[in-house]
Formats: structure tokens, sequence, C-alpha cells
């Protein structure tokens, strides 16, 4: 037993060893320090990676100093979780997601861009061809996303409320394969969840809903975002990153397929897939958001996104504030400079 | 990217990760089945538990994200089977459950476990602590189930800060006094054998502990509120590095297989003793060589007094003679009948009745017997006050008179009476412990193994027949006892006496 013993414990010092001196074979990699790592934490799809993607692969964050470290979520709240514990710099949320920076969980520094990702989709063998149809039927849920937002807008145009369904509350992943193994009668989801889904189930998926159906009630607003002080502190690095991301921003909207494939090859997942997706935005220039701030559009969105927010009951009308207190307009404004 | 060595490394420790929890799990199982007892059961309870969560964690986190390429390569070998994980259909009630399930069994067996090991009377006397240590787990389920959870916390908002801060308490209340028990228990350990097998067993759970520490903060609401938890994801505070990972996994492998060792070759000695009694019971009843022994003995004493005999008839005359000559047949006679005696009461040993006794009535007795033989004699006795055993006063004095007879004839040939034997009694862990002790010439490495088998001695004279000890190791079990020796050449020969404490 003894041999063992002190076998181990030379293993166990060699071991030690082998880290240290792996140590110093990292130490020599981080030597170009002319540039600022920022960890931008993304969602695997396409409406959430397009601009970074293509600012990382055009170089336009190279150009302003910024080296981007990726850092994959599955959902928006997790995101801005993580910012509070400091371990990513930027995120990307969808609208679900907003109530949070509403009630100072963090401040918005980049519109991204409105979406139309989201949809119910319903089963036709399991007798759900409409929204009427969905009544007394399971449907699967993400509970605190706009996939809940798109099913209670849904529900709503039904003349239906949350008591007339079954609720199944699943994480994204699970829901697609709720649905497919016929586990639930509809879902509420978002893609490329839900192209999953039509892939997988063809005509038996019925869209029941989507965003661009409830587009004048309820904005589906995607965001960049940084954790409360992030901006004061860092005012020069996140002006440079906003700089580099509005480029990409720009050759973005005339590169829409190219970007998909730079972004399928960054997910590892099949181009084709992400080609599906290129729909799921209403993609715009740096110049055209400069509009939507000047005619005060944007915070028109921010407000709307606000009061939907109340009406749904996932924010209270005290928490209600202006939306120039959590949304920074300066910066976008500095970077379109 | 990284170099291929430490791509290589990090597979290699995932197969560690997989290996570790397979190994843990069999191990467990196995060590069940060969040794059906309280502690192997709650050391399985513990692994079981363990297993549940790490699942259960691995899910979420495989569904949540947030962590590096790097970290996910390591915790799920690569992405393909991540996304596999990812889109495991379960909903995030069913997910937090699982976690709460683990989460609070484990402290639950480790408590059990340390209780269960603890020899502190007071502990051992207030039963109903053994019961409440399953209070706050049940509790804790009850309180997490997911209706009951959404129930309450719809009442209250703030009821989940209290209750996630509670269990997070008396789970690190349950560790901390399971760990103060356990290191307790092996610091107050007297004897040596005991306490090197112990150290094993408690290095091995430590080890665990640590595993479990690693997500042990995981709160099941977290997962209940899978996309809008405002009390932040517990692991992302807690990404390791991947070498902090890989020294974790280390350390668990090590001390595993230590621990494991451990209990198996304790398990082992068990199994090993048991068979150690077919082989001797097989040798005893192999009549050849005893009965061989036996009458060969006695035909040389019926030799002997053959010679006496005939002596006898051509002295006749000489009533002096013949006197001396039938003293010497009666001295023989009283020699075979008591050498017959003890093959006897050795062979037949099931006439022993246990009741209770003063532990010092038994050792006074076999004072008696053993100063028969050895009037000038002695031997230091330390005695416990106020011991008793449920014993058999004569078998077991008996015993103790063999071994300090052996004691004795260990030390006879020491020059300048620097020979010693200690009789001493004392109390530990669940036995009461009689150890005679000698520092006489001691048992040869080779012999030592050999010592209880019956008709094995190393005295070469017509008194002695190997039996003794045969019959110390056949009263100890008939006691529900066990005999255990240390020895080395040269250096003494310590004989312990294992009753069950009274």
């Amino acid at each position: 037993m003894k041999k063992l013993f002190s076998f181990m414990v030379i293993a166990l010092i060699g071991l030690m060893l082998v880290g240290c001196s792996d140590d110093g074979g990292t130490g020599e990699a981080a030597k170009g320090e002319e540039t600022t790592k920022v960890k931008v934490a993304y969602m695997p799809n396409y409406a959430s990676l397009n601009t970074v993607v293509a600012g990382i692969k055009t170089g336009t964050f190279k150009d302003e100093g910024i080296e981007v470290e990726l850092v994959e979520f599955a959902d928006g709240p997790t995101i801005i979780a993580a910012l509070e514990s400091g371990s990513i710099d930027v995120g990307y949320i969808g609208p679900g997601a907003h109530v949070l920076p509403i009630q100072g969980e963090a401040e918005i520094f980049a519109f991204s861009q409105l979406g139309n990702a989201d949809e119910v989709i319903g089963s036709a063998k399991k007798g759900v061809g409409n929204i009427e149809d969905l009544k007394g039927k399971t449907i699967a849920v993400a509970t605190g996303t706009s996939s809940e937002t798109i099913l209670d807008l849904t529900l709503a145009e039904a003349g239906l409320t949350k008591d007339d369904v079954t609720l199944m509350n699943m994480d994204a992943s699970a829901i697609v394969t709720a649905m497919i193994s016929g586990s639930v009668d509809a879902v509420a989801t978002w893609s490329p969840n839900t192209n999953a889904i039509k892939n997988e189930m063809g005509d038996d998926a019925v869209m029941l809903s989507n965003n661009a159906r409830y587009a004048d009630q309820f904005p589906s607003i995607a965001s960049w975002l940084v954790k409360p002080g992030y901006a004061e502190k860092n005012e020069d690095v996140l002006l440079r990153f906003t700089k580099g991301l509005f480029k990409a921003m720009d050759y973005r909207v005339d590169n829409l397929g190219e970007v998909a494939k730079w972004v399928a090859e960054e997910i590892a997942v099949d181009p084709d897939s992400v080609l599906q997706q290129t729909g799921d935005g209403d993609w715009i220039t740096t110049k055209q958001l400069m509009t939507l701030i000047e005619d005060g559009t944007l915070e028109g969105y921010y407000k709307k996104q606000q009061e939907n927010f109340v009406d749904a009951g996932r924010l209270t009308k005290e928490e209600m504030r202006p939306v120039e207190e959590y949304v920074l307009f300066d910066v976008m404004k500095n970077a379109a400079k | 990217m990284k170099g291929i060595d430490l791509l290589y490394i990090e597979r290699v420790i995932f197969y560690m990760l997989i290996i570790l929890m397979l190994f843990l799990f069999l191990s467990s199982i196995l060590v069940l089945i060969l040794k059906r007892n309280k502690e192997t059961f709650y050391i399985f309870g513990m692994c079981m538990s363990l297993a549940i969560m790490f699942s259960g964690v691995l899910l979420y986190i495989a569904k949540k994200g947030g962590i590096s390429r790097e970290t996910q390569e390591f915790l799920f070998f690569n992405l393909e089977i991540k996304s596999k994980i990812q889109y495991f259909l379960i909903t995030v009630y069913e997910m937090g459950y699982i976690i709460a399930i683990g989460r609070y069994m484990f402290p639950m067996f480790l408590l059990f476990l340390a209780l269960h090991f603890s020899m502190i009377p007071w502990l051992q006397r207030n039963y109903w602590l053994k019961r409440f240590t399953f209070l706050m787990p049940v509790l804790s389920l009850i309180i997490y189930y997911p209706s009951v959870f959404l129930y309450l916390t719809n009442i209250h908002e703030g009821f989940q800060q209290i209750i996630a801060i509670g269990t997070m308490g008396w789970i690190i209340l349950y560790t901390i006094l399971s760990i103060f028990l356990l290191v307790y228990e092996a610091y107050s350990i007297e004897m040596e054998f005991f306490r090197r097998k112990f150290i094993l067993i408690v290095s091995f759970i430590l080890s665990l502990i640590l595993f479990y520490f690693l997500y042990f903060g995981q709160d099941p609401a977290q997962v209940y509120q899978f996309y809008a938890s405002k009390t932040g994801i517990y692991y992302m505070n807690t990404v390791l590095s991947i070498r902090t990972y890989i020294f974790i996994v280390f350390i668990n492998v090590i001390f595993a297989v230590i621990g494991f060792t451990g209990l198996l070759k304790y398990t082992n000695d068990i199994v090993q003793s048991s068979r150690e009694e077919v082989i001797i019971q097989r040798k005893f009843d192999a009549i050849s060589t005893g009965t061989s022994v036996f009458v060969h003995s006695i035909k040389n004493q019926l030799l002997a007094n053959r010679v006496i005999f005939k002596r006898i008839n051509s002295n006749l005359d000489d009533i002096e003679k013949v006197k001396e000559y039938t003293d010497a047949l009666s001295k023989q006679n009283e020699n075979i009948l008591m050498r017959i005696e003890e093959l006897y009461r050795s062979v037949k040993t099931s006439a022993v009745h246990l009741i209770p006794l003063r532990l010092s009535e038994v050792t006074e007795s076999a004072m008696e017997r053993f100063h028969q033989k050895y009037p000038d004699k002695t031997v230091h006795v330390e005695l416990i006050s106020k011991c008793n055993v449920l014993a058999d006063k004569n078998h077991l004095s008996e015993a103790i008179y063999n071994l300090l007879t052996n004691a004795q004839e260990a030390i006879n040939d020491l020059p300048n009476h620097e020979g010693m034997v200690i009789l001493s009694c004392y109390n530990v862990r669940q036995y009461t412990v009689i150890e005679v002790k000698d520092n006489g010439i001691g048992i040869s490495k080779e012999d030592v193994k050999k010592i209880c088998e019956p008709f094995f001695t190393k005295k070469n004279s017509n008194y002695n027949w190997g039996m003794g000890l045969h019959y110390v190791r056949t009263i100890a079990r008939e006691h529900f006892g066990s005999l255990r020796y240390e020895s080395e050449k040269d250096n003494g020969s310590t004989f312990y006496l294992l009753l069950p404490k009274f």
C-alpha cells in the first residue's frame, strides 16, 4: 500500500508540473496586447449570430482593436445572468428577455432587429389546424421567453386563456423533441427550432401564428446589452465594439447567404438550416437605424414592448420606466458617426 | 485552436469521468453484494445520489449552455453528444426534481454513514438522532416537489430565497457534522489495524464529498425557473478551469481506487477468513493428520508405560523401586488423560454457555490456571474497571490461559528476565478487547499464517500438540468474536481476543 501511495503522490506531482508548464504555453499565446478581448454571448441561430460573425470574418472588430470570444447560450435570461456574474461582457437577447433590462438588470446599447422568429405550431395529426383548436390541448412552452409571449397573444386572439389549455414548461430543445415525438399537441417556440420541427414533421406541422401576425401589437425586438454600469466604466471598449458591430450589420444586409454559411460553420450545423433562417428578421443598415432613432420610432417600439409586458402580467405598472433610462441611444449615435 | 495533445488529454479525462462514475456505480453495487451491511448500503446510496445529481446537472448545463466550448467538450466529450443530451425530452420540473433528489439524498446517506461509524456513546444511546437525519431531506424533497414549490412561491416570492438558504444551510451542516464525526472516529480508534482501514474508507468518503461539492450549490429552483431565474445560474459562477476539473477528477479516481480497495479488502478479509475457516475445517476433518499425531503421541506414552511395566516386573522385590515406577505411571496416566481432555475440548466446543460475567472474574481464573503451570512467573495485568462480557467462564479463561502460556513460552528463553507478558483489557468501537502481549521470540512471516491451524506447533515437546491457538480461535468464534494477532520475528507478538461489547 505504501508503494501505491508514493506512486500516486509522484503521479500527482507530475500532473501538477505538466499543468504548470502548460500554463507557460498559454501565456505566450496572449502576446498581442493591443486588442481588447470582449466575450460575447450568443444563441445558436442566424438572428443572434449574423452581425457578430460577419464582423469577425470581415475584420470589422479587428479594425477597432477588438478580439471577440464567442460563448454559446440557449436563451436570453441566462445571458443576462451571465452578464451579472461577469463571465461575459456583451450579450444578445430576443424579445422575451427584455423584461429584465426594463427591471434594471441590464442596459441595452444597441438595437439588433425586429424579429419574426417566434411561432406557435400545431400538430395536424393531433387535430390542431387553427388557433381555436388549441382549446383543451397540451402545449409545450418555454416560460419566461418570447415563446410564452407569442402563445399569450395567440390564445388571446382565439379568446382563450392559459386555464383553457395544459402547459408543459420545457426548455427550447426539449420542445422540439416533444413535438416531433408526439408528446404534445402544439408548441410555442422560436427559430431555428421552428424549422427543425417543420423539417421533421412536414405537413403535420401547421404554423398557427408568428410575430408578423401581431407586428403592430407586439414589436418583437432583439437587442445587444451589457450589465448596468459596464457602459460607463468601459465607454471606449463598448464604442469600438458597437462600431465594429454596425459595420458588420451593413455588410450583412447585402450578403445574407454568405453570412449564413459563416454562421453554420461557427455553430457546426447544416448550412441549409441556417439559410432557412434568413427570413427570421427585418435586417436593417446603420443608416436605417439612425432614421428609426431620430424619428422616435425605435423609442416607440420599446415603449410598446413595456405595455405588452404589463398586459401579459410579466411587468407591473410601477416597474415601467422611460426608455432612455435603459436604452443607451448615445452609444448607437456615437458609433454611427 | 488547441494543440492535439491538449485535446487528447481532455478525451482521456472525459473517459476518466465516465469511468469514475461507472466505477463508483459498479464497485458500490459489488461491495454491497459481497458485504450486505449498513455501511456499504450507505456508500452505495451516496454513489447513487451523486450519479443522479450529476445526471440532472449535466442535463441542465447541456440545455442551458453558457460555458466555453472547451468546458462543453470536457463535460460531454463532444458537441454531438451534448446536442443529443440537449434535445432530451423532459420538463424543467422533472429536470429540477432529479437534481433535488440527488442533492438531498447525498448528505442524508453521508450523515447516516457517519453516525453508523461513530462510537460516541451519547450518539449511540440517542437513537432518535438517526431518525432525525431523515427529517431535513424528506422535508426538502416535499418542499421542492414542483407543485408544492410553485404553490409556496406563489404565496410569497420571498419564500424562494428562504428555502434556498435553508436547504443550503442544512446541507452544509450535515456535511460538516459528518466530516467531524468521521475524522473524530478515525482519531479515536486505538487499534492500528482498525485505524488504517478506517482512514482508507474515510478518505474515500471525503473524495466523494469533494465530488458532490462541485455542483452541490445548484438549487433545483433555478432549474424550475429555467428562463426566468432571478437568482442567477449556479454553475456559471463556478465554472472551473479545465485544469481544475482534471485535478478534481484525478484526485477522485485515486481516492475511489484506494477507498474501494480498502472496502473490498475489508470485505475480502471476511471472505478470506471464512475461506480460511473452510480450509482449517477441512484440515481438521482430514483425520489422517490429526489422528496420526494423536495416535503417535499416545503410542509413545504407552510404549513408555510398557518399559515401566517391564521394569516393575523385574523389580517386584524392591518395594521402593516399584513405588517409584507406579508414581511415574500414575503421572503418565494423568498426562494422557489431560491430553485427551484437551483434544476433546477443542473438538467439542458446542457446549459453550454464555452468561454475563465480570471480565475480571474470567481473567482471574485464567491467571490462576497460569500460576498453576508457572508458579514463579508474573504477568502484568491492566484491566478497565467494571467491564462485563457475555462469556463462558471456563472456556474463555482457558483460552486466555492458552494465550498466556504461549506468551510465557515465547519469553522463556530470553536472558536476564527481560521478557514480559502483559494482559490488558479495554473497549474499542463495538468490541471488548483482551490483549496478550509479549516481547518474546515472535513468529516468522511464513508461520504467522499457519499458527491457527490445528496440530501446528513449533514447540518441539511432548507436552504440546498444537491445539492451543485453534482452540482459542474456536472459543473466540463461539463468543461471536474473533482472534487477531500481529507478530514479528524477534519482536514479540500481540494477540487480540475481540469479543462483542456487552
